[in-house]
C-alpha cells in the first residue's frame, strides 16, 4: 500500500478499533491498583481464578484428544457426508450457550439419557467440577477442530503420497509427516479453543451450578459479584482481559515464526 | 437507508403501535400475578405498552445503581431497594409495602418421601439448592435456618449448608431446579411451590418462617412518573391485591 493509501484506510479502520479499546480502557479506569490488589486478595477470587486455570487446562487436554481424530477425519476423508460432519462439529459454536447448557442437563442431568443411568450406579454429574469441564469442552471443541482441519487439509497432498509410496503406515504418515507441518494451525486452535473455555458461562451456570471453589469460574464470580461486590467483578474482569491479550499475542507472535 | 434499518431492527418490536413504554423491574416471583396485571394495566391504557424484566431483585437493584433506565422497581425485600435508594434512583418515603410471603421447603417428587421436614435436610447425601445470601430469597433462608438452628443445634444450620450444591441468582432458578430433579430440595416462597410440576412444597413452621415482604417505588428520573405511579396504584388496589391474593401472597400488614 502507498503511504496515502494506507493514511485513509487506517483512519477507516479507527472506529472499529476504538469500539474494542474504548471499553476495555474503561474497565481499567474502573478501579485503581489498591482496589485491585484487594479485590484479588479475596479467596473468593482466588477460588474463581484457581478453579478457571484447572478446568481450561483439563478441558483443553480433552479437547486435543477427542478433537484431533476428528479433525483429521474431516480433513482427509472425501465424501458427501463431509459437510454434515463439519457442520456437526460446528454446531456449538451457533447454538447459544444457554441452549448448550440445557442440552447437557438433558443429557448428564440427574434424569438425564446418561446422567440417569450413571446416577444409579450413584454418580451424579451436575453441580460438580467434572460438570464444569463437560460444559468447556462441550463449546471449545468446535474451535480446535476447525483450526486443526485446516491445516491438515493445507499439507501437500504430494508429500503424502511419496511418505506412502515409502511404506509409510497411515499412523505414521499422521504423526511423522502431517502433523509436524501443521503446528501453527493446532496452537492457533488449541489457543482458540482455550480461550472459549476460560469465557464460558452460560451452560457451565446452567450445568454445573454455581459454587465457590467447585464450579464459580472467573465468568461466574464476574456475574456474582455484579450483585453485589463490583469491584471484584472488575478486578477478575482485568483478570481475564490481561489473559487474553497474553494468549493473543503469544500466538500471533508463534505464527510469525512459523511462517518464517 | 442505514439509520432506517438500524431503527426498525433495534425498536420494530410490535410496541411502536403504542405511543408510551413503561418499564417496570420486578422480582422473579412476581412473575404470575404482574403478568395478570400487565395486561390489565394496558387494557385500560391503550397508549402504553408495559415492559416488565423479571430477575432477582439484588440483579435489579445494582442495573439501576448502575444507571439502568426503569420506570418503577418491585423488590422482594427491604434491603435491595434500600440498595436503589443508597443510590438516590429513589426517595424512601416513596417506598410502599404491596404484598407478602413465606418461605416453604420445596421437595423433588423422587426425594419426596425422603425429605418431608427441614430436620430431615442434613441426612446424608441430600442435594440442596439455595438463593445466594444478596437474594431477597437467600438472605431470608438464611434468617430461617437461624431460627430452626435454635431448635435443632448450634451446628446445624452450617450442616445444611454443606448440602448445598448450587446458590442461584433467583428464586425461579432454585424452583427449576428442584423441579427438574436435579437436586433433592431447595427453599424457595410458598407461591413458587405452587406453579412446580414434579415437586411438593412442604409447609414450614410458624416458629420458623419469615415473613417476606415486597416493596415498590417510582423511579425518580424517570420521565413516566405519572403513568408509574398509576401502575403501582393499580398493584395496591383493591384489583391489584385480589390477583396477586390468587397467585397466594398475603397482605403487606
Amino acid at each position: 500500500m502507498r503511504r496515502r493509501e494506507s493514511w485513509l484506510w487506517g483512519l477507516a479502520g479507527l472506529p472499529a478499533l476504538l469500539f474494542i479499546l474504548v471499553p476495555l480502557a474503561a474497565l481499567a479506569g474502573h478501579t485503581t491498583a489498591e482496589e485491585l490488589r484487594h479485590s484479588l486478595a479475596q479467596p473468593e477470587t482466588l477460588k474463581a481464578i484457581l478453579l478457571s486455570s484447572r478446568t481450561t487446562i483439563l478441558s483443553l487436554v480433552v479437547v486435543v484428544i477427542l478433537g484431533l481424530p476428528l479433525a483429521y477425519f474431516s480433513a482427509r476423508w472425501k465424501s458427501r457426508l463431509s459437510p454434515l460432519i463439519d457442520a456437526i462439529a460446528d454446531l456449538p459454536i451457533v447454538l447459544p450457550p444457554a441452549a448448550a447448557g440445557i442440552a447437557l442437563l438433558a443429557a448428564f442431568g440427574r434424569m438425564g439419557w446418561i446422567g440417569g443411568p450413571l446416577y444409579s450406579l450413584g454418580v451424579q454429574i451436575t453441580f460438580t467440577t467434572t460438570a464444569v469441564v463437560i460444559a468447556q469442552v462441550f463449546v471449545s471443541l468446535p474451535y480446535f477442530v476447525r483450526s486443526a482441519a485446516e491445516g491438515i487439509r493445507a499439507v501437500a497432498s504430494e508429500e503424502i503420497s511419496a511418505a506412502s509410496l515409502d511404506g509409510a503406515g497411515s499412523l505414521r504418515i499422521a504423526w511423522s509427516v502431517i502433523l509436524p507441518q501443521c503446528r501453527s494451525a493446532l496452537l492457533a486452535g488449541t489457543l482458540l479453543a482455550w480461550a472459549r473455555s476460560l469465557g464460558e458461562f452460560g451452560a457451565t451456570l446452567m450445568f454445573a451450578g454455581n459454587f465457590v471453589g467447585r464450579t464459580q469460574t472467573i465468568p461466574l464470580a464476574i456475574y456474582a459479584g455484579f450483585e453485589g461486590d463490583l469491584s471484584q467483578a472488575v478486578a477478575l474482569s482485568i483478570v481475564l482481559l490481561v489473559l487474553a491479550i497474553l494468549v493473543l499475542f503469544v500466538a500471533r507472535v508463534v505464527a510469525r515464526n512459523e511462517r518464517r | 437507508m442505514l439509520c432506517a434499518l438500524a431503527c426498525v431492527l433495534l425498536y420494530g418490536n410490535g410496541s411502536l403501535a403504542r405511543e408510551t413504554s413503561l418499564t417496570v423491574l420486578a422480582a422473579a416471583s412476581l412473575k404470575k400475578p404482574l403478568t395478570e396485571i400487565e395486561t390489565a394495566f394496558e387494557k385500560s391504557h391503550p397508549e402504553v405498552a408495559v415492559e416488565i424484566s423479571y430477575a432477582g431483585s439484588q440483579q435489579l437493584a445494582s442495573q439501576l445503581s448502575l444507571g439502568a433506565p426503569g420506570d418503577l422497581f418491585l423488590s422482594a425485600d427491604r434491603a435491595q431497594m434500600d440498595v436503589v435508594i443508597k443510590a438516590k434512583r429513589t426517595g424512601g418515603r416513596d417506598v410502599k409495602a404491596f404484598a407478602g410471603n413465606s418461605l416453604c421447603l420445596l421437595v423433588a417428587n423422587s426425594a419426596k418421601n425422603r425429605i418431608k421436614v427441614l430436620a430431615d435436610l442434613t441426612q446424608p447425601g441430600v442435594r440442596l439448592c439455595l438463593a445466594g445470601e444478596r437474594v431477597p430469597v437467600g438472605a431470608y433462608t438464611v434468617e430461617m435456618l437461624k431460627k430452626a438452628g435454635k431448635k435443632y443445634g448450634p451446628t446445624w444450620a452450617d450442616q445444611v449448608r454443606q448440602r448445598v450444591v448450587s446458590f442461584e441468582s433467583n428464586v425461579t432458578a432454585v424452583a427449576t431446579r428442584v423441579d427438574l430433579g436435579e437436586v433433592d430440595a431447595g427453599i424457595v416462597y410458598e407461591t413458587d411451590a405452587r406453579q412446580v410440576r414434579s415437586a411438593v412444597g412442604y409447609v414450614i413452621p410458624k416458629e420458623f418462617n419469615v415473613k417476606a415482604l415486597y416493596y415498590l417505588a417510582p423511579i425518580k428520573d424517570s420521565p413516566n412518573r405519572e403513568l408509574a405511579n398509576r401502575f403501582a396504584s393499580l398493584v395496591m388496589s383493591k384489583d391489584g391485591q385480589a390477583v396477586l391474593a390468587k397467585y397466594g401472597f398475603s397482605s403487606p400488614k
